[in-house]
C-alpha cells in the first residue's frame, strides 16, 4: 500500500515537473553563447587589470599621502575639529559636571608641586602663594587637552596682571621629546612641566584633562575632570581673583 | 624558462580545453536552467555565467567540471527564481492599493502549473531542488550522483526525500490536487 502511494506520488511529481520541460523545438544557440563567453572572458580580464591598477594606485597614495606633512597637518586639524564639535555637543547635552567653587572652609591645601619647565627653571606651587594658579594635567595625545590649551593661553594673557598663573603638567611618557615640539606648534606661552606618577597620584588624577584652580592661599578651590567650557573657567578664575 | 611562444601555446591550449567543455555541456545546462527560469534568454545568460565562474577558477576538468557546472548553473537559476519571487512579493505589497484589474493573461499566468512548480522548487532546500531538476531532465541515478558529488547508493533515498519535501510544500501552498 505504501509502495503504491509512493509510486503514485512519484508519478504525480513527474507530471508536475514535466510542466517545466522546455519546448522540444527550442535549442540553445551554442555558437552565439560561445561568442558571448569569449567576449565576457576578455572584458573580465580587462576589468581585473583595471582593478589591479586602481588598488595599486590607492596603495601608493595611501602610503605617500600620510608621509606628507601637509596631509598630516590637515588630518590633525580634522581630528581636532571633530573632538571640539563632539565636546560641544556633549557639553550641551549632559548635565553640568563641574564641581563649582568650593567654600573657603571646604578647600584642601594643594599638594606641593616642584617640577622643572622647558628651560630647566624650577616651577614650585608654594612659590606662587598670593596668586591664583591653574594646574592643568594634560598629554599631547589627549584630544580634549589640545582643545583647552588655546583657552589657557588666552586666559593667562587676559588675567596675568590680576594675578593668574597657569601651569601645564604633561603626563606624556616620553616627556620633553613629545612636549617640546608640541608646545612650539601650539604656541603655548605659559610654563609647562613634565609630571610623573607621584605627582599624578598626589593630585588624584585619573583622567585627562584634569584641571585644578588653586586660590591665593594655596588651597584647591576648583577641580574639573574632562573638558569644561571656557566660560566656566573664566567665571571661576575671575571669582577667585576677586576674593 | 619557457619561451613566449610556449607560454602562448599553453594559454591557447587551456582556452581550447575550456571551449571544448563549453561546447559539450552548454546546451543541456541552458535547458536545465530554463526549467527554473521562465525567460529563455535569461536562462542562456545564467548558463554562460556558470561557465565564466568556472573558467575564472581555473576550470576543473572531466566529470568534476560537469558536476561543478551543473550545480552552479542550477544554483544560479534557483537564486534568480527566489530573487524574482521576492521582487514580486515586494511589488504586490507596494501596489496593492492601486493594482489594476488582472488581465486574462495575468489570471492564466497565476494559475500556471509552471509558476506553481517553480515557486515550490524555490522554497525547497537547494540540494532537494537540484535533485528534482536533474531527475526531470531524465538523468539516471548514477549521472545525478556524479553531478552532485553523491554516493550513487544514496541517490534513491535522497531523491525520495526531495520528492516528499516537494509534495508537502506543494500541498501546503496549493492544497491536495
Amino acid at each position: 500500500m505504501e509502495t503504491s502511494d509512493r509510486i503514485a506520488t512519484n508519478a504525480w511529481i513527474d507530471r508536475e515537473m514535466a510542466a517545466l520541460d522546455p519546448e522540444p523545438r527550442w535549442q540553445p544557440d551554442c555558437a552565439a553563447a560561445l561568442d558571448r563567453f569569449r567576449a565576457r572572458q576578455t572584458s573580465r580580464v580587462d576589468h581585473r587589470r583595471r582593478w589591479t591598477l586602481a588598488i595599486a594606485a590607492a596603495t601608493v597614495l595611501g602610503v605617500c599621502l600620510p608621509a606628507m606633512s601637509v596631509t598630516r597637518t590637515f588630518a590633525e586639524r580634522c581630528v581636532d575639529a571633530c573632538v571640539g564639535l563632539t565636546t560641544r555637543v556633549t557639553n550641551a547635552l549632559r548635565t553640568n559636571r563641574t564641581s563649582g567653587i568650593a567654600t573657603a572652609d571646604a578647600r584642601q591645601a594643594a599638594p606641593e608641586l616642584s617640577l622643572h619647565d622647558a628651560n630647566g627653571a624650577l616651577v614650585e606651587l608654594s612659590a606662587l602663594r598670593g596668586q591664583v594658579v591653574v594646574v592643568n594635567f594634560w598629554a599631547t595625545w589627549c584630544g580634549p587637552c589640545r582643545v583647552e590649551m588655546p583657552w589657557f593661553v588666552e586666559l593667562q594673557e587676559r588675567y596675568r596682571e590680576r594675578g593668574l598663573t597657569m601651569i601645564g603638567v604633561s603626563l606624556d611618557d616620553d616627556g620633553w621629546t613629545s612636549v617640546r615640539p608640541f608646545a612650539a606648534a601650539q604656541h603655548v606661552t605659559y610654563p609647562l612641566a613634565i609630571g610623573d606618577d607621584r605627582v599624578a597620584r598626589a593630585y588624584g588624577v585619573g583622567v585627562l584633562p584634569t584641571t585644578f584652580i588653586v586660590d591665593r592661599r594655596g588651597r584647591i578651590a576648583v577641580a574639573h575632570e574632562g573638558l569644561v567650557p571656557k566660560e566656566t573657567y573664566e567665571q571661576e578664575i575671575a571669582a577667585l581673583l576677586a576674593e | 624558462m619557457p619561451s613566449d611562444a610556449l607560454v602562448v601555446t599553453g594559454a591557447h591550449r587551456h582556452q581550447v580545453d575550456l571551449e571544448a567543455v563549453f561546447i559539450a555541456h552548454y546546451a543541456r545546462i541552458a535547458r536545465v536552467v530554463a526549467r527554473l527560469v521562465h525567460d529563455r534568454a535569461r536562462a542562456e545568460e545564467l548558463a554562460v555565467d556558470a561557465f565564466l565562474k568556472w573558467s575564472s577558477r581555473g576550470g576543473a576538468k572531466g566529470e568534476q567540471a560537469a558536476g561543478w557546472l551543473y550545480r552552479t548553473a542550477i544554483r544560479l537559476g534557483l537564486d534568480e527564481l527566489r530573487r524574482r519571487s521576492r521582487r514580486d512579493r515586494a511589488e504586490r505589497l507596494v501596489t496593492w492599493w492601486h493594482r489594476p484589474a488582472p488581465t486574462p493573461e495575468d489570471v492564466r499566468a497565476a494559475s500556471d502549473a509552471q509558476r506553481r512548480v517553480r515557486a515550490v522548487l524555490g522554497s525547497l532546500r537547494t540540494r532537494d531542488a537540484e535533485m528534482l531538476v536533474l531527475r526531470s531532465e531524465d538523468l539516471r541515478y548514477d549521472e545525478i550522483a556524479v553531478l552532485l558529488d553523491l554516493n550513487p547508493s544514496s541517490v534513491g533515498t535522497l531523491l525520495s526525500r526531495a520528492q516528499q519535501a516537494f509534495r508537502q510544500e506543494y500541498v501546503r501552498r496549493y492544497g491536495d490536487q
